[in-house]
């Protein structure tokens, strides 16, 4: 079901292109134009499109919102790792501005990829220097994986200044249109075009990013447990941590109910809820069908599927103002006093004081203190919302997968003895 | 877990003098170290004996001592203290190698000293090659295939078994000094022979070469609850083969994937982990093979190091507070993040920016062949920069460094390479290779992409960055004078970080044009903040660099502020001293409420710590650049007499745009600075100087040589440290001189002095508020006079002077103040010949021996400079009686002795000998109630050893014969044995002194030099013979040194020595608590 679509891009000189940027740029995947990204507020950043060609703001009031490069922005504070980034579903919908200084140093290589679908993801890419020049033989460019994925790139842009406006007014809709800002008609109409748009709790993200039909995957060696688990936009890396400590896995396309996936002749030692884009209080039906399976079977799960469990057991999520978005979240786990450095996807968070009793909350972040990690030995669940499948990493989370293992076998948690993950 | 409650007392350990391998980072680093844990309430004592440190300041420690890092002084100094810990990571290689060999001392032991930083254990096991790539192999990692060997036989068999290229690295040994990479088989036997006799221990690993493979750096902590981050990551530009200290560098890392670069993450945390480090930030060194991925742990440095100071300063985490704090106790999550102070230390950095270090050589100095590069450092200095891409930051970076190149040119622009040096530099491992990579890319264009980084071994996207800028330099040069108009292109070249200079250069038009269109069309920096979050948090941080075309974060900080310029990469003769006396500056600014803004692009330096001053600038120290910050920050004044040549050069300029500048009006510094100006005034204010001319062309050349009369002393003008200065004896070595050196111009004069032979130099510090003056001390050198100041022993006070030439000192300063109307610092050098006063020099600035001055007499003339320039003049501030008046600082602790010290070890094919050039990079202090205690004490701290038995060749000529009879008695009477040269040993004999007679060098064999080289000889005094004899001379200097015998070359330095010996044969070792 998936295929190599790449293909070594030779370069080939073009300055006269665009001669506003002294590079090169490489022919076919990469159309340049002035590019302008517009926020819900009216602020504008102007850029260098690549990749997918923007929209005039004149064509947006003809396009679907789902179609058109409107996202919600956030920023993205990883030094690298932009492939996995781009692939990892939990960005469907968003427009996601990456604030370190070079992209696409290294180009891009399909192994890399953090989806099961070959799929748009995130809707716009936003950089500071795109790099266009030679790469490692066998790898594409970023602007060659941009194209392919129908994602509108911005490059040549004040990522600073956007990610400090984000700081401060917090995550919003954004829209990468053609031509430069100054038009300020142009603008209005555009974040009225934007407006328009309905809130993210209300669009629905995990229909185009569960898997059509169940794939099966075995773990590799010896296989301890077979779980199930319910996608919503799952990582390659979280199947893949499964599988490499002796866990089979079933990947479930998330429209089909959870009672017939438990309840098939395949028997499955846990339930396991994956990450995912979207807010998760707008999941109220698989909510009721995860609170309707608790105590039945294990639940463990990563992100969105940690704010699934924690709503089954009565919890609330909340909104943050600008999420956590990066590679380097201290995680203090509040039973050994330790601190894991974490990679972090998240818009969305548990309100700590809606947990029940039997809930204990284990990992928080060290910075804001909110919730991190909570398991609940009477039900039976454990679950975190940073990425312990490291996809981008850090790895030394990794462990966790070790911890979901015993606490599944046993149903009590036990002080993690931290060893060293050297999987890849 | 707190701050540990059963220690009380720590010892901390200085680096001892700078040397190449071994610079100001570790003066940064401990004093962070020792401000972190006073905050704790521990008493800190503090050992090291430069005085040049801002560490070893009065205040900064609770106990300072400043003598000899040697297992005798400390363990005495650990006898009087009863210090609970030492903290062992903060003094570089000296500071680990001394603490082990305290511990086998027993020392340790003994006085009940705890080990704390990183164990005795996990050194010896980071040090040891062998045991060290055992562990690497059992957390599956690699290392490279090596053997460690005791013999030659050993390394052939190895040798035979893997192949060539291989690497030797000698065991224990700083900045890999003896080691290198053997390329062809003739070479290897010696080169191997050569590396076991540099290591202590006679051991050498013998490695595969992992030449042109990527090298990577990361600066990681860990705490005693396993927590870890890596606090930065580094790539080198240069691959594997180039020393990572003369590599250029950039963070974070660029070119690897994810996977690479989490696994080295991973394996870096695990080799802590191994190794034991667990209260502390290491340094893991990597590399990579780029053809298959495999991925070699190369070496760790269980402490701080010249890395976690650029890591520091490149991503703004203070890694060696940080590590302080762990050191007691602290975990990382407890350690907050001073910048963003919103976040915890367990929060890795991220950047948003790149930092680019590039390192700076003294190729004049230290001559190099073209593939002088290798695995031993050879750089003195380095200059950090940073922006928003790599380009700029390269850019800024190569301007920053201070060579006159304006960032990223062709190899043929800069003298005096030319187009056909390209192929050749661009093969070798040498410092230029960027620029002929330039000039290759600029020839032949995209497709010679490929073929650079085959030679090369640079990755890909590095040379394509330097591709971009030839691509953006031909629309340069195309838009042609036209540039001024187009804002889109000038804007890019801007953000590109081209300086206005180049720009100009390439569109054919000059440098003021440029900035004035920068100015019409609104293209003005940007201040952003370095807040190592990317921007996530809303830090609270001084500290800022600026950049084109993006949002600026900074408003001005305050109207009062003032700007201090500091001295930029270090160098020899601008180094250390200068960068103190900037932090030391800004310290008494703020203790008075004034805001202050520091200005500095050297990540080494303690003035680039961002808590020394209320905001810091990382930019180039050039006139652009400074001209940004005064118009951004509108400074009330701005300091430019501290930091050396560096920002005393930019005078004119600022003087020209209006600045108020701090002390001195720039009129004054003209005169000191014009050779006519100032000889008409010493004539005014009758006092004598050497003869003098300045000669605009050969010919005048010769005949200002003929009029002041020979020896005469050369130098160009505007020169620091005396580059290519050199003094001639007759009109054949003139003319040597001038076809070897020198470029003779109208706009470059030759300065052309009369030489006074054998006379004694004085350097006199002061500051003055222009009518009264304080001098901190004069300093008599020991060493005659040609040997530049910066590498003569000094004394504080004169040893041999008299009453009356100290004062004709004293008022010669002191009129020369007055009519040059001198507020703030002034620096006078004088000679004095047969009892004569002649003035040298003056220099209207802080010299490098203030901090000397203010340590020894506890007078802090930079302090007192900074009230001055606030308007509080001296009799204000009780340093003189009265308006007009002059007083004078005592040495507050006997006597002192100032000694330089050199790096040419590091430099085994030129020749170490002294003269009017200065070569040395550091400088160590002895201090004593005896002048030979003192100067005793800097022998040994410089690494001198001064014998106590054997024998003692003296070679002197006709006038030293009576003046070197009462030291060749003593010597006699300690029961030395005495050999001299037949003029000397006759007249010897004639005063009832026996000596065995030797040959001197022109008179057969074996000679001296023979007799040097059996090790027959154990000291040699050995003064000037005059011209005839000057070869003869410097070649037994050269051997001497090379052999580390000591040697004088004057009766008084040889007086000196034997005060010294005779306190050494006393073997009472006295330590002064300052």
């Amino acid at each position: 079901m998936y295929k190599v679509l790449y293909k070594y891009t030779e370069i080939s000189i073009m300055q006269q292109t665009f001669p506003k940027r002294a590079t090169s740029c490489c022919k076919g995947w990469c159309v340049v134009h002035d590019a302008t990204l517009i926020l819900s507020d009216g602020t504008w950043f102007t850029g260098i499109g690549f990749g997918r060609r923007a929209p005039l703001p004149a064509d947006l009031v003809h396009m679907e919102h789902d179609e058109s490069p409107l996202g919600e922005v956030l920023f993205n504070t990883t030094m690298g790792a932009y492939h996995e980034i781009l692939t990892d579903p939990s960005y469907a919908g968003q427009t996601i501005v990456m604030t370190s200084a070079h992209m696409g140093n290294y180009g891009c290589d399909p192994s890399w990829d953090e989806t099961f679908l070959h799929r748009f993801t995130c809707k716009s890419l936003i950089l500071r220097d795109l790099y266009d020049g030679p790469l490692p033989p066998g790898r594409a460019s970023l602007g060659h994986l941009c194209a392919q994925w129908n994602v509108c790139g911005l490059t040549d842009v004040d990522t600073r200044a956007l990610t400090l406006h984000l700081r401060s007014s917090g995550s919003q809709y954004g829209v990468v249109v053609e031509g430069i800002g100054h038009d300020t008609q142009a603008i209005r109409m555009v974040t009225g075009w934007i407006r328009s748009c309905p809130a993210m709790g209300e669009r629905d993200f995990i229909t185009p990013m569960t898997v059509p039909e169940p794939i099966r995957f075995e773990s590799y060696g010896d296989q301890h447990a077979s779980y199930a688990l319910w996608d919503f936009g799952t990582k390659a890396s979280i199947v893949e941590q499964l599988r490499r400590i002796g866990i089979g896995v079933t990947v479930f396309p998330a429209s089909i109910p959870l009672v017939s996936i438990l309840s098939s002749d395949a028997r499955y030692d846990a339930l396991f809820l994956s990450n995912g884009p979207g807010d998760p209080a707008s999941l109220q039906s698989h909510v009721k069908q995860i609170a309707s399976v608790i105590g039945t079977i294990p639940v463990v799960g990563i992100c969105l599927g940690h704010q699934l469990a924690a709503q089954a057991l009565g919890a609330k999520t909340m909104k943050m103002l600008y999420g956590h978005h990066g590679p380097n979240h201290p995680v203090r786990d509040l039973i050994s006093g330790n601190v894991y450095v974490t990679a972090q996807n998240h818009g969305y968070c548990v309100d700590p004081s809606t947990f029940p009793p039997s809930a204990m909350v284990w990992l928080v972040n060290d910075n804001d203190q909110t919730v991190e990690g909570f398991f609940d030995e009477e039900h039976r669940v454990m679950t975190v919302q940073f990425h312990p499948e490291a996809g981008p990493g850090p790895w030394e989370a990794r462990s966790l997968f070790g911890a979901f293992r015993r606490f599944v076998e046993t149903g009590v948690y036990k002080i993690l003895a931290r060893e060293a993950e050297h999987a890849c | 877990m707190p701050a540990r409650k059963d220690l009380e007392s720590i010892l901390i350990i200085g680096s001892g003098p700078i040397v190449i391998g071994q610079a100001c980072e570790f003066d940064y680093s401990g004093t962070q170290a020792v401000q972190a844990l006073r905050e704790e309430g521990y008493r800190i004592v503090l050992v090291n004996p430069n005085p040049a440190t801002v560490m070893t300041t009065p205040n900064i420690a609770d106990v300072i001592y400043m003598e000899p890092l040697t297992v005798e002084y400390l363990a005495r100094i650990i006898e009087l203290e009863r210090p609970d810990a030492v903290l062992t990571t903060m003094g570089g290689q000296t500071g680990l190698n001394v603490t082990v060999a305290l511990h086998r001392a027993g020392i340790l032991e003994k006085y009940g000293v705890e080990v704390i930083g990183a164990s005795i254990a996990s050194i010896e096991l980071a040090e040891d090659r062998r045991r060290f790539k055992e562990l690497v192999s059992t957390l599956g990692l690699e290392s490279a295939r090596s053997v460690t060997v005791k013999s030659v036989q050993e390394g052939l068999a190895f040798k035979n078994l893997v192949g060539l290229p291989l690497v030797l690295r000698p065991s224990f040994t700083l900045g890999g000094y003896g080691g290198g990479m053997v390329m062809d088989e003739q070479s290897f036997v010696p080169m191997l022979r050569a590396a076991l006799a540099a290591s202590g221990p006679h051991e050498v690993l013998v490695e595969e070469s992992l030449l042109g493979w990527k090298e990577l750096e990361l600066e990681v902590m860990r705490d005693v609850h396993d927590n870890a981050i890596v606090v930065c990551s580094i790539e080198n530009v240069d691959p594997m083969g180039i020393h990572t200290g003369d590599s250029i560098t950039v963070a974070p890392i660029q070119t690897l994937t994810d996977t690479e670069y989490q696994r080295m993450r991973m394996g870096a945390i695990d080799i802590l982990r191994a190794v034991g480090v667990d209260c502390g930030g290491s340094n893991v060194q990597f590399a990579l093979n780029p053809e298959d991925g495999r991925m070699v742990v190369v070496e760790m440095n269980p402490r701080v190091s010249r890395s976690s100071a650029l890591a520091s300063k490149a991503t703004g985490f203070p890694i060696a507070r940080c590590s302080a704090k762990l050191a007691v106790g602290y975990t990382l999550d407890e350690v907050l993040n001073e910048i963003t102070g919103a976040t915890a230390s367990s929060f890795e950095p991220v950047l948003d920016y790149c930092a680019v270090k590039i390192p700076r050589f003294e190729m004049e100095k230290f001559p190099m062949q073209a593939a002088a590069l290798g695995t031993q450092m050879r750089s003195v200095g380095e200059a950090l920069a940073l922006g928003r891409s790599f380009g700029e930051a390269l850019n800024k970076a190569i301007r920053s460094n201070e060579r006159n190149i304006e960032g990223l040119v062709p190899l043929e622009e800069i003298a005096p390479f030319t187009a056909a040096d390209v192929p050749r530099i661009l093969e070798n491992l040498h410092p230029l290779r960027i620029f002929a990579a330039y000039s290759r890319l600029n020839e032949a264009g995209v497709v010679s992409i490929d073929e650079i980084c085959g030679i090369t071994g640079y990755d890909r996207w590095f040379v394509y960055q330097l591709y971009r800028q030839v691509l953006l330099d031909r629309r340069i040069t195309d838009a042609g004078t036209g540039i001024a108009a187009d804002r889109d292109l000038l804007l890019q070249a801007k953000r590109q970080g081209m300086s206005d200079l180049r720009i100009a250069r390439l569109a054919g038009s000059d440098s003021e044009t440029v900035s004035r269109a920068c100015l019409a069309l609104d293209i003005l920096p940007a201040v952003h903040y370095v807040d190592t979050c990317a921007g996530e948090f809303d830090a609270k941080t001084p500290y800022c660099y600026m950049t084109y075309g993006e949002t600026d974060e900074a408003t001005q900080i305050d109207e009062r502020s003032v700007l201090i310029v500091a001295s930029g990469p270090n160098r020899v003769g601008q180094g250390l001293e200068f960068d103190t006396c900037c932090t030391l500056a800004s310290l008494a600014y703020r203790a008075r409420g004034q805001k202050t803004i520091m200005m500095n692009s050297n990540p080494e330096t303690v003035s680039t710590d961002h808590t020394i001053s209320d905001r810091l600038y990382l930019e180039p120290l050039t006139t652009e650049h400074v001209l940004h910050v005064i118009r951004r920050e509108r400074p009330a004044q701005v300091v430019l007499q501290l930091g050396g040549q560096t920002p005393l050069s930019m005078i004119e300029a600022l003087h020209r745009e209006g600045v108020r500048i701090a002390g001195t009006d720039y009129d004054a510094i003209r005169i000191a600075d014009d050779r006519k100006l100032f000889a008409r005034l010493m004539g005014e204010l009758d006092l004598a100087v050497s003869p003098n001319r300045s000669a605009h062309s050969i010919e005048e050349v010769f005949a200002a040589a003929k009029e002041v009369s020979y020896p005469v002393l050369l130098r160009p003008s505007h020169v620091l440290g005396g580059r290519n200065m050199a003094i001639v004896f007759d009109e054949r070595e003139l003319t040597e001189y001038l076809d070897s050196h020198v470029r003779v111009s109208q706009d470059e004069p030759l300065l052309v002095d009369h030489f006074l032979e054998d006379a004694f130099e004085y350097d006199l510090d002061a500051i003055s508020d222009g009518e009264s003056l304080y001098i901190g001390g004069i300093l008599q050198h020991i060493e005659a006079a040609g040997i530049h100041s910066g590498d003569s022993a000094a004394v504080f006070p004169p040893y041999a002077s008299t009453p009356e030439i100290l004062d004709q000192m004293r008022s010669a300063a002191h009129r020369i103040a007055v009519r040059l109307g001198i507020k703030g610092f002034m620096n006078i050098q004088f000679a004095v010949q047969q009892g004569k006063l002649y003035v040298i020099e003056v220099n209207p600035r802080a010299s490098r021996t203030v901090p000397f001055i203010s340590k020894m007499s506890k007078v802090d003339l930079i302090a007192a400079a900074v009230r001055i320039w606030e308007g509080e003049d001296l009799p204000a501030q009780h340093l003189v009686g009265h308006r007009g008046a002059v007083a004078e600082g005592t040495c507050a602790y006997g006597w002192a002795v100032k000694e330089a010290v050199f790096s040419f070890d590091r430099f085994a094919d030129i020749d170490p000998q002294l003269g009017p050039e200065m070569r040395s990079t550091g400088e160590v202090v002895g201090i004593g109630s005896t002048f030979g205690e003192a100067f005793a004490k800097s022998q040994i701290a410089a690494g001198n050893r001064l014998p106590t038995h054997g024998r003692i060749c003296i070679s002197v000529n006709k006038r030293d014969r009576k003046t070197i009879e009462p030291i060749a008695r003593q010597l006699s009477e300690l029961g030395f044995e005495l050999a001299a040269t037949r003029g000397t040993a006759r007249d010897l004999f004639s005063m009832g002194i026996l000596c065995e007679t030797v040959l001197k060098t022109d008179e057969g064999h074996p000679n001296i030099i023979d007799h040097l080289d059996s090790g027959r000889i154990r000291m040699l005094i050995n003064t000037p013979m005059g011209k005839r004899s000057q070869r003869g001379d410097e070649n037994l200097r050269t051997k001497a040194m090379h052999l580390g015998i000591p040697y004088t070359t004057t009766t008084s330095a040889a007086a000196a020595a034997v005060d010294a010996i005779r306190y050494l044969r006393a073997e009472s070792v006295q330590v002064v608590r300052l």
